[in-house]
């Protein structure tokens, strides 16, 4: 699924989310908007929907579910993950921009 | 070129005399109250079902105090990247290659540690096993990776600029493939570590590692701990060439067994565990198209590549990454078309070694470019001059030359190699091999890939100081010591060298790709200035001018334009301690925030500041009866910026370089059909030594850095990665044969020439 654009909600409900990343969202792809058929999501949500898409699901979050993952640099809405105070339940809404992005442990 | 008091000079290693006297404490040397020592059990077979561990009579030995498995671990996986956590502490279902350890012991003594090995009773259930590239795309293949569906770990799909037009435009086309074998890194010290944990539970961990921030996070997570429940301190490291920074089953299996036991453990591992099981170079099958136009200005290149890279991913995608992104450099390419895959397989991991995958990448470049400019009746260097980068250039890919000595680099080592007499005439079986590269100083890696650096000021008025870099031999100690001297207008000799603590020294992301003098210097930079701020504040007054007019120098503080107006530096030191209170502490980061962070997607972007260039050029003598290859002398035209101790710098280029000789001529970790290692010890691994290398002379082409500290680039893998095509190049001119499988043997040279002679 490439390149949808932002657009209003539609007669059918669905709202969209604009997704930004440095690396392939989907594993072996990427994706730069996805729908969803509410008019609002939690970024929890949106993270859980993106890795069951996911040819290699990534683990956004952490084993017992209730935290974001280290080494996932995330900025809601141009504000970064750490200053949003709902955290995981910070809700999006149709047009809204998330950013992924990887926080890499390694070298060479 | 402007003149300084200590950077410019070579002076004596603040490590030289502890190191050659053999005082210098490692990991190994380390001793702890009531230690046990530990010792790992390791799989015989490649690739197997681990269907039960049978430790009983093992506990059961006097003398033993524990025993774990990976089942003694929270099953947390880590891995470079969040996407691709494919690595466990110690297997728990499977094992992936042969030596990986499945158990470990903590004994009274080493010798009761190896005799319980041979107590721990493992049942494998043998799988088939994935030797090569060709065996894990196979269709059908066995999965290497439980936590991967695929034996692809990792791809990228690059395309910079118009790479269709190029080919057009071109007046030749020439394909090739070329092939690099696996090969072990070859650092001095074989992996140690001490563990001990306190009554609170915090874990202290001392071990050689190159990245001590890179394997805390890594193991915290695997271990499941908070990241305050881990202090690491570095003790003297013995070589890394990114052999090091990942956390390892030694380290895991030392801390656990220290958690279980309650007592410092230690393990030592000797060197035929580590050429067999630990970090290799990735394998590499590459097919490279370039177009050229007949002045000589290449147009286009497509590459196709796969790395065999082991069970686990690792740095893995860096390394495929690296491969393409850098291949814009050194030499303007207007069109760059590039696939590169990394896969699994059953054969020991790979993380990477000195230079990066740019290793791999120019050695077929630059061969190819040899071979284009052979058919096409260019002369090599002059080829390499006509395409070379220079400043300002925008690469492709949107990497940015802020300044490049390219041109020079190619000139002086052409002139000093006599690269124009060699063309008139050289004796039979000579032959002179050209290539030039670039290494990054450093790529922006993400948020958290910051360099800082802290400076204590003590009464005496010397200084300490501490940074997260790592010294692992290269000498990046002594330079920032001369930079904070430099700085601070003080004797090098002023400048102490803290211990590496995570509590107490400021974490950066770690040594490794060229980024220390660069990135580390700037943030040396950053800290001197901030102490020279608060000096000034307590000078100031004194001096009766403002502190924007202080200035340092000569161990005194001054005005600036008055000389005679000033203070000595111990004078303002005691009213900070003794007036004020006020011990001085100041800090510096540098981050490189003006750069992008590397896109995986688009391989695009302005990935790094400090490029440093390097002409190669290696005189090389062939025995045509035995195929033997003499490497005569070998000059480096090398621009590293500003030389901070051009001593040291040229041990950098030459180390570089004498490194992967061996990779060229005759390294090769070999595996039986199983997968098992059949040349892990000394005897049959074979690396240079000082008889092996060639004479070398390094040009240092001087230039400066508008954004190095004090001008100066990263050196010491920009010679690691044009030294393997100089040496193909080097034989082909020598004796006609042109062998594009490393490494290049006395055998294949003899076949090459038969082949060449029609027999």
């Amino acid at each position: 699924m490439r390149g949808f654009g932002r657009c209003l909600i539609n007669a059918e409900g669905l709202m969209r989310i604009d997704l930004a990343s440095n690396f392939l969202l989907l594993g072996s792809e990427d994706l730069e908007a996805i729908e969803f058929d509410r008019p609002a999501v939690p970024l929890r949500e949106l993270l859980e929907t993106l890795s069951s898409r996911s040819s290699d699901p990534p683990e956004f979050l952490d084993s017992k579910g209730g935290a974001l993952n280290q080494g996932w640099d995330i900025e809601v809405k141009g504000v970064s993950f750490a200053l949003c105070d709902d955290r995981l339940d910070t809700i999006l809404k149709d047009g809204d921009k998330v950013t992924i992005k990887l926080e890499l442990l390694g070298g060479g | 070129m402007k003149s300084y008091s200590v950077v410019g000079k070579s002076v004596e290693r603040t490590d030289a005399r502890v190191k050659v006297t053999g005082s210098a404490r490692y990991a190994g040397d380390l001793v702890a109250a009531g230690m046990l020592h530990a010792k790992i059990l390791r799989s015989p077979v490649a690739h197997a079902k681990i269907a039960n561990i049978d430790a009983g009579r093992a506990r059961a030995l006097p003398g033993v105090m524990a025993v774990i498995t990976g089942r003694d671990f929270p099953g947390i996986p880590f891995g470079t990247r969040p996407d691709i956590r494919d690595q466990l502490p110690m297997p728990i279902t499977k094992v992936h290659h042969f030596g990986e350890g499945v158990a470990a012991v903590a004994a009274l003594d080493e010798d009761t540690a190896e005799e319980a090995l041979d107590l721990i009773k493992v049942d494998y259930e043998e799988l088939p096993v994935v030797l090569t590239a060709q065996d894990a795309l196979a269709p059908g293949a066995p999965l290497v990776n439980e936590f991967k569906g695929s034996n692809i770990a990792y791809f990228s799909d690059f395309l910079f600029g118009d790479v269709e037009r190029g080919f057009k435009e071109a007046d030749y086309i020439k394909e090739e493939s070329f092939t690099s074998q696996r090969t072990s890194v070859g650092f001095i010290e074989p992996h140690a570590c001490l563990a001990e944990v306190d009554p609170t539970g915090r874990v202290l961990l001392q071990g050689s590692k190159q990245s001590p921030y890179i394997t805390w996070r890594h193991m915290c997570r695997a271990l499941d701990i908070p990241l305050s429940k881990v202090r690491i301190v570095n003790p003297f490291v013995g070589g890394g060439f990114s052999g090091k920074h990942d956390p390892f089953d030694v380290d895991f299996a030392t801390v656990r067994l220290a958690q279980v036991t309650g007592r410092p453990v230690k393990t030592v591992l000797n060197y035929d565990e580590v050429l067999a099981a630990y970090r290799q170079r990735n394998a590499m099958d590459v097919k490279l198209r370039i177009g050229i136009k007949k002045s000589g200005a290449i147009t286009a290149l497509r590459a196709e590549n796969i790395l065999e890279g082991g069970p686990i991913s690792g740095i893995g995608p860096f390394n495929i990454y690296f491969f393409g992104a850098f291949l814009n450099i050194p030499y303007k390419i207007p069109a760059i078309e590039y696939h590169g895959k990394l896969v699994y397989s059953n054969r020991a991991p790979c993380g990477t070694v000195r230079g990066q995958e740019i290793v791999l990448a120019q050695f077929a470049l630059d061969s190819l470019l040899h071979m284009a400019g052979e058919d096409m009746g260019i002369d090599p260097v002059k080829l390499r001059a006509i395409n070379a980068v220079t400043d300002n250039w925008h690469c492709a890919n949107g990497l940015i030359v802020d300044v490049s000595g390219l041109p020079t680099c190619i000139e002086r080592a052409a002139e000093k190699i006599g690269w124009k007499a060699s063309r008139k005439s050289r004796p039979e079986g000579r032959g002179i091999g050209f290539s030039c590269a670039s290494h990054p100083s450093g790529t922006r890696l993400g948020g958290h890939f910051g360099s800082s650096v802290m400076l204590k000021l003590l009464e005496d008025g010397k200084v300490v100081i501490t940074h997260g870099a790592t010294e692992i031999g290269q000498g990046s100690n002594t330079v920032f010591c001369q930079m904070a001297a430099e700085e601070l207008g003080l004797p090098f000799e002023d400048i102490i060298q803290g211990v590496s603590d995570s509590d107490t020294t400021i974490f950066d992301s770690g040594m490794f790709g060229d980024r220390a003098t660069y990135w580390d210097g700037n943030a040396t930079i950053m800290a001197a200035r901030d102490l020279k701020r608060q000096l000034a504040e307590i000078a100031s007054p004194v001096l009766k001018a403002d502190p924007s007019e202080i200035e340092f120098g000569n161990q005194r503080i001054f005005v600036r334009g008055e000389p005679d107006r000033a203070m000595d530096w111990i004078l303002a030191v005691r009213k900070a301690y003794y007036e004020k209170g006020s011990p001085l502490y100041a800090r510096g980061t540098w981050a490189a925030t003006d750069i992008d962070i590397v896109d995986w997607k688009t391989g695009r972007g302005n990935l790094s500041h400090g490029l440093d260039f390097i002409a190669t050029a290696m005189e090389i003598e062939v025995d045509r009866e035995t195929g033997q290859v003499t490497l005569v002398k070998a000059v480096h035209g090398d621009d590293a910026g500003q030389p901070i101790n051009p001593a040291m710098l040229e041990g950098q280029a030459n180390g570089g370089s004498a490194h992967m000789t061996g990779h060229a001529l005759y390294e090769e970790s070999l595996y039986d059909e199983k997968g098992r290692v059949l040349n892990h010890s000394w005897r049959d691994y074979k690396q240079p030594t000082a008889l092996d290398v060639p004479e070398y002379f390094v040009e240092h082409i001087h230039t400066h850095d508008p954004y190095g500290p004090f001008g100066a680039k990263g050196a010491g893998e920009a010679s690691s990665c044009s030294t393997m095509a100089a040496v193909a190049n080097g034989v082909s001119d020598a004796i006609g044969v042109r062998i594009r499988d490393l490494p290049i043997t006395p055998e294949k040279i003899l076949e090459a020439l038969k082949a060449k002679e029609g027999k």
